[in-house]
């Protein structure tokens, strides 16, 4: 058969503007990224690109900073519980929003997303101000809090289109089954929409742990790793922060793929129905 | 005491202060009894269904479910069961757990368990698939899932929300059959909401008809169908000819009127219909016979036309007439001696059509 009789099943044939379009974003996103890696390995401390000779000195030296260490480590335990935070609390205001209703529903729907909505400047000055006026000066628990406000829209969007996709037969189903609201809640609507769950979580534990402005306002003493190397980078500037970034693309790339092993691609990118 | 599986709705409604989505429903739906719950999308049908499982709200009235008033009672108490229209399978348990799932909400002793869950799986046919997840069964299948785990609680009312729709005319005409057979067998009271009105007609001890929030007739599917109440039953259940008709004159034996200049003649009186313009003679097409030249049948009413169009069903020959005064009537007869040597009649023949004096319904 002659291979242009058959149909394209991506739909209709547009030529090759589209495939260069892609090509170029494509190119666009991942060049960055592709240099950022090249750069960590030039052993002149301008860090160059191309690179002038192969060293892995910056990344000893990235790994040997005390600050840098304990800055990932911060980060990392503010963007886990912010994760585990901001899941919960996501939930919860999803099923309100989406199980129930009531007067106002659609104004705290609103309300929810609001965070996404305003500068970052903004409400890391409104942060700054209403904590210090609470002599709340404790930096973990006050970036934490931050950081559940400003993921909790995406927690609530995953989680709230999990629910409406599940629909709410099945939990009506467990119901005349003779299953109570908390029984119902417990063994069938977690299990069906603990993929939507663990996909917000992703998500809010990335959105926390490369977040800049709003930790900037609030930490003191030791910042977060994307402060710590703003400040490295401000008083000048080699591969070290280079090395440090490439091993962050590396973590990210390695903790995409985990996931993509555990709950499939389509869980991370589609919130949507699962089974049957 | 009210035995188990009696189930009675007394003026309930729904959606106090707006528009109500039910309006003072009352039914009484005897142990054992299947009854099929009729009308277009939007009557109330499921709305009804849903209240007797508990999953809407009564503003008035009341529900009593084996002779116990159960206005107050959540779902999970009130000891139903229901297969709902998209099935509502748990998508994450599999075939054995789904159907496990009420008996171990009842606290049903392990070994009772198995076998329970053993008999359902026989019963519908599920031998094999029990360790399956949903997804990975057919339609039909897992139509029967949802049935076995709804059966398998024994449940004093079964109620069931268009389970069919979704399946193709074969599997459906089975799956009606065995759910039938099931219900016979196991003597439960069964509520069935539909919208295919020969669904509810072959399946039901008792139809019942609902329009816009109110029940507009109930009784044994004959009845509904011969002998409807309302314009709306009659025009929902079954296939009818409208025709304006003049001159009712209504008497104690029955009632006369005027169709394209005709008398005709009805046994039954007429029937009040709110909104309607004009005096309507409503009559089935398989109740108008044509009439033979040669032929000396006795029938009350007769009228000639014109025939505009022959439609082969197979079965059953439709044909359209006109009448004189340009009013349309469809006939259906039976196709008795085939038509390889051609239709019984043609386009532009004239037909003589005659029916009984209590073939027809007049509505004024």
């Amino acid at each position: 058969m002659d291979p242009r009789l058959t149909p394209d099943r991506t739909g209709p044939a547009l030529g090759w503007p589209p495939r260069l379009l892609t090509g170029l974003a494509c190119l666009l996103l991942v060049l960055p990224h592709f240099i950022v890696v090249v750069t960590s390995f030039d052993s002149s401390p301008a860090g160059l690109f191309p690179p002038r000779g192969v060293t892995l000195k910056w990344y000893a030296n990235a790994l040997a900073r005390p600050a840098f260490r304990e800055a990932f480590l911060l980060s990392l335990l503010v963007a886990s519980v912010t994760a585990v935070g901001s899941v919960t609390a996501g939930l919860l205001a999803s099923l309100l929003v989406v199980r129930h209703r009531f007067p106002g529903r659609t104004l705290l729907a609103t309300l929810l997303q609001s965070p996404m909505m305003i500068p970052e400047v903004v409400l890391g000055l409104g942060f700054l101000i209403l904590f210090s006026r609470w002599r709340m000066s404790l930096s973990v628990v006050n970036l934490v809090l931050a950081h559940v406000v400003i993921t909790l829209p995406y927690a609530v969007r995953v989680v709230s289109a999990n629910l409406h996709s599940v629909g709410i037969s099945i939990e009506e189903a467990a119901q005349v089954l003779g299953a109570g609201p908390l029984t119902t809640f417990l063994e069938v609507t977690l299990p069906v929409i603990k993929q939507g769950m663990l996909t917000a979580a992703i998500f809010s534990f990335v959105v926390s742990f490369d977040n800049f402005t709003l930790s900037a306002f609030l930490v003191s003493g030791r910042g977060t790793l994307p402060v710590e190397i703003y400040s490295y980078i401000r008083t000048g500037s080699d591969p070290t922060i280079a090395a440090i970034s490439a091993l962050l693309i590396g973590v990210s790339v390695v903790t995409v793929l985990a996931v993509e092993r555990i709950v499939g691609f389509e869980g991370i990118t589609q919130t949507g129905r699962m089974g049957g | 005491m009210p035995a188990q599986g009696e189930l009675r709705l007394d003026r309930v409604v729904v959606g106090y202060g707006g528009r109500p989505v039910l309006h003072e429903i009352s039914l009484t739906v005897e142990p054992g009894e299947f009854v099929c719950l009729l009308g277009p999308s939007g009557c109330g049908k499921t709305t009804t269904l849903r209240v007797i499982a508990g999953l809407a709200r009564v503003d008035v009235g009341s529900v009593y479910i084996d002779g116990r008033l159960a206005n107050d009672l959540p779902a999970h108490r009130r000891g139903v069961a229901m297969v709902f229209q998209d099935l509502a399978l748990f998508p994450h348990m599999t075939v054995r757990e789904n159907v496990e799932f009420g008996l171990r909400l009842r606290k049903v002793p392990g070994e009772e368990a198995r076998s329970r869950v053993g008999a359902m799986v026989t019963l519908l046919h599920l031998e094999g698939l029990e360790a399956r997840l949903p997804r990975q069964l057919s339609g039909g299948q897992q139509q029967r899932v949802a049935l076995a785990r709804s059966l398998v609680v024994k449940p004093s009312v079964l109620l069931l929300d268009e389970p069919f729709a979704a399946l193709d005319r074969r599997l459906r005409d089975e799956l009606r059959r065995e759910v039938r057979a099931l219900q016979r067998r196991l003597r439960i009271t069964v509520v069935f909401v539909t919208h295919d009105q020969e669904e509810a007609l072959t399946m039901s001890d008792r139809v019942v008809v609902m329009n816009r929030g109110v029940i507009e007739q109930a009784g044994p599917p004959s009845e509904v169908y011969e002998k409807p109440t309302t314009r709306f039953v009659l025009n929902f259940v079954g296939f009818s000819n409208f025709l304006h008709v003049t001159d009712v004159r209504t008497g104690q034996d029955g009632a006369t009127c005027r169709l394209a200049g005709a008398d005709v003649s009805l046994t039954s009186g007429a029937l009040r219909q709110e909104g309607t313009r004009s005096a309507e003679l409503a009559i089935r097409p398989e109740r108008i016979r044509v009439v033979k030249p040669d032929e000396s049948v006795r029938l009350a009413n007769r009228l000639t036309g014109t025939v505009e169009d022959v439609t082969y069903e197979g079965a059953l020959i439709m044909s359209e007439v006109a009448l004189s005064d340009g009013q349309r009537v469809l006939v259906r007869q039976q196709n008795q001696s085939g038509v390889l040597g051609g239709p019984p009649h043609r386009r532009g023949d004239q037909l003589v059509m005659g029916w009984g004096s209590d073939d027809a319904v007049l509505f004024v």
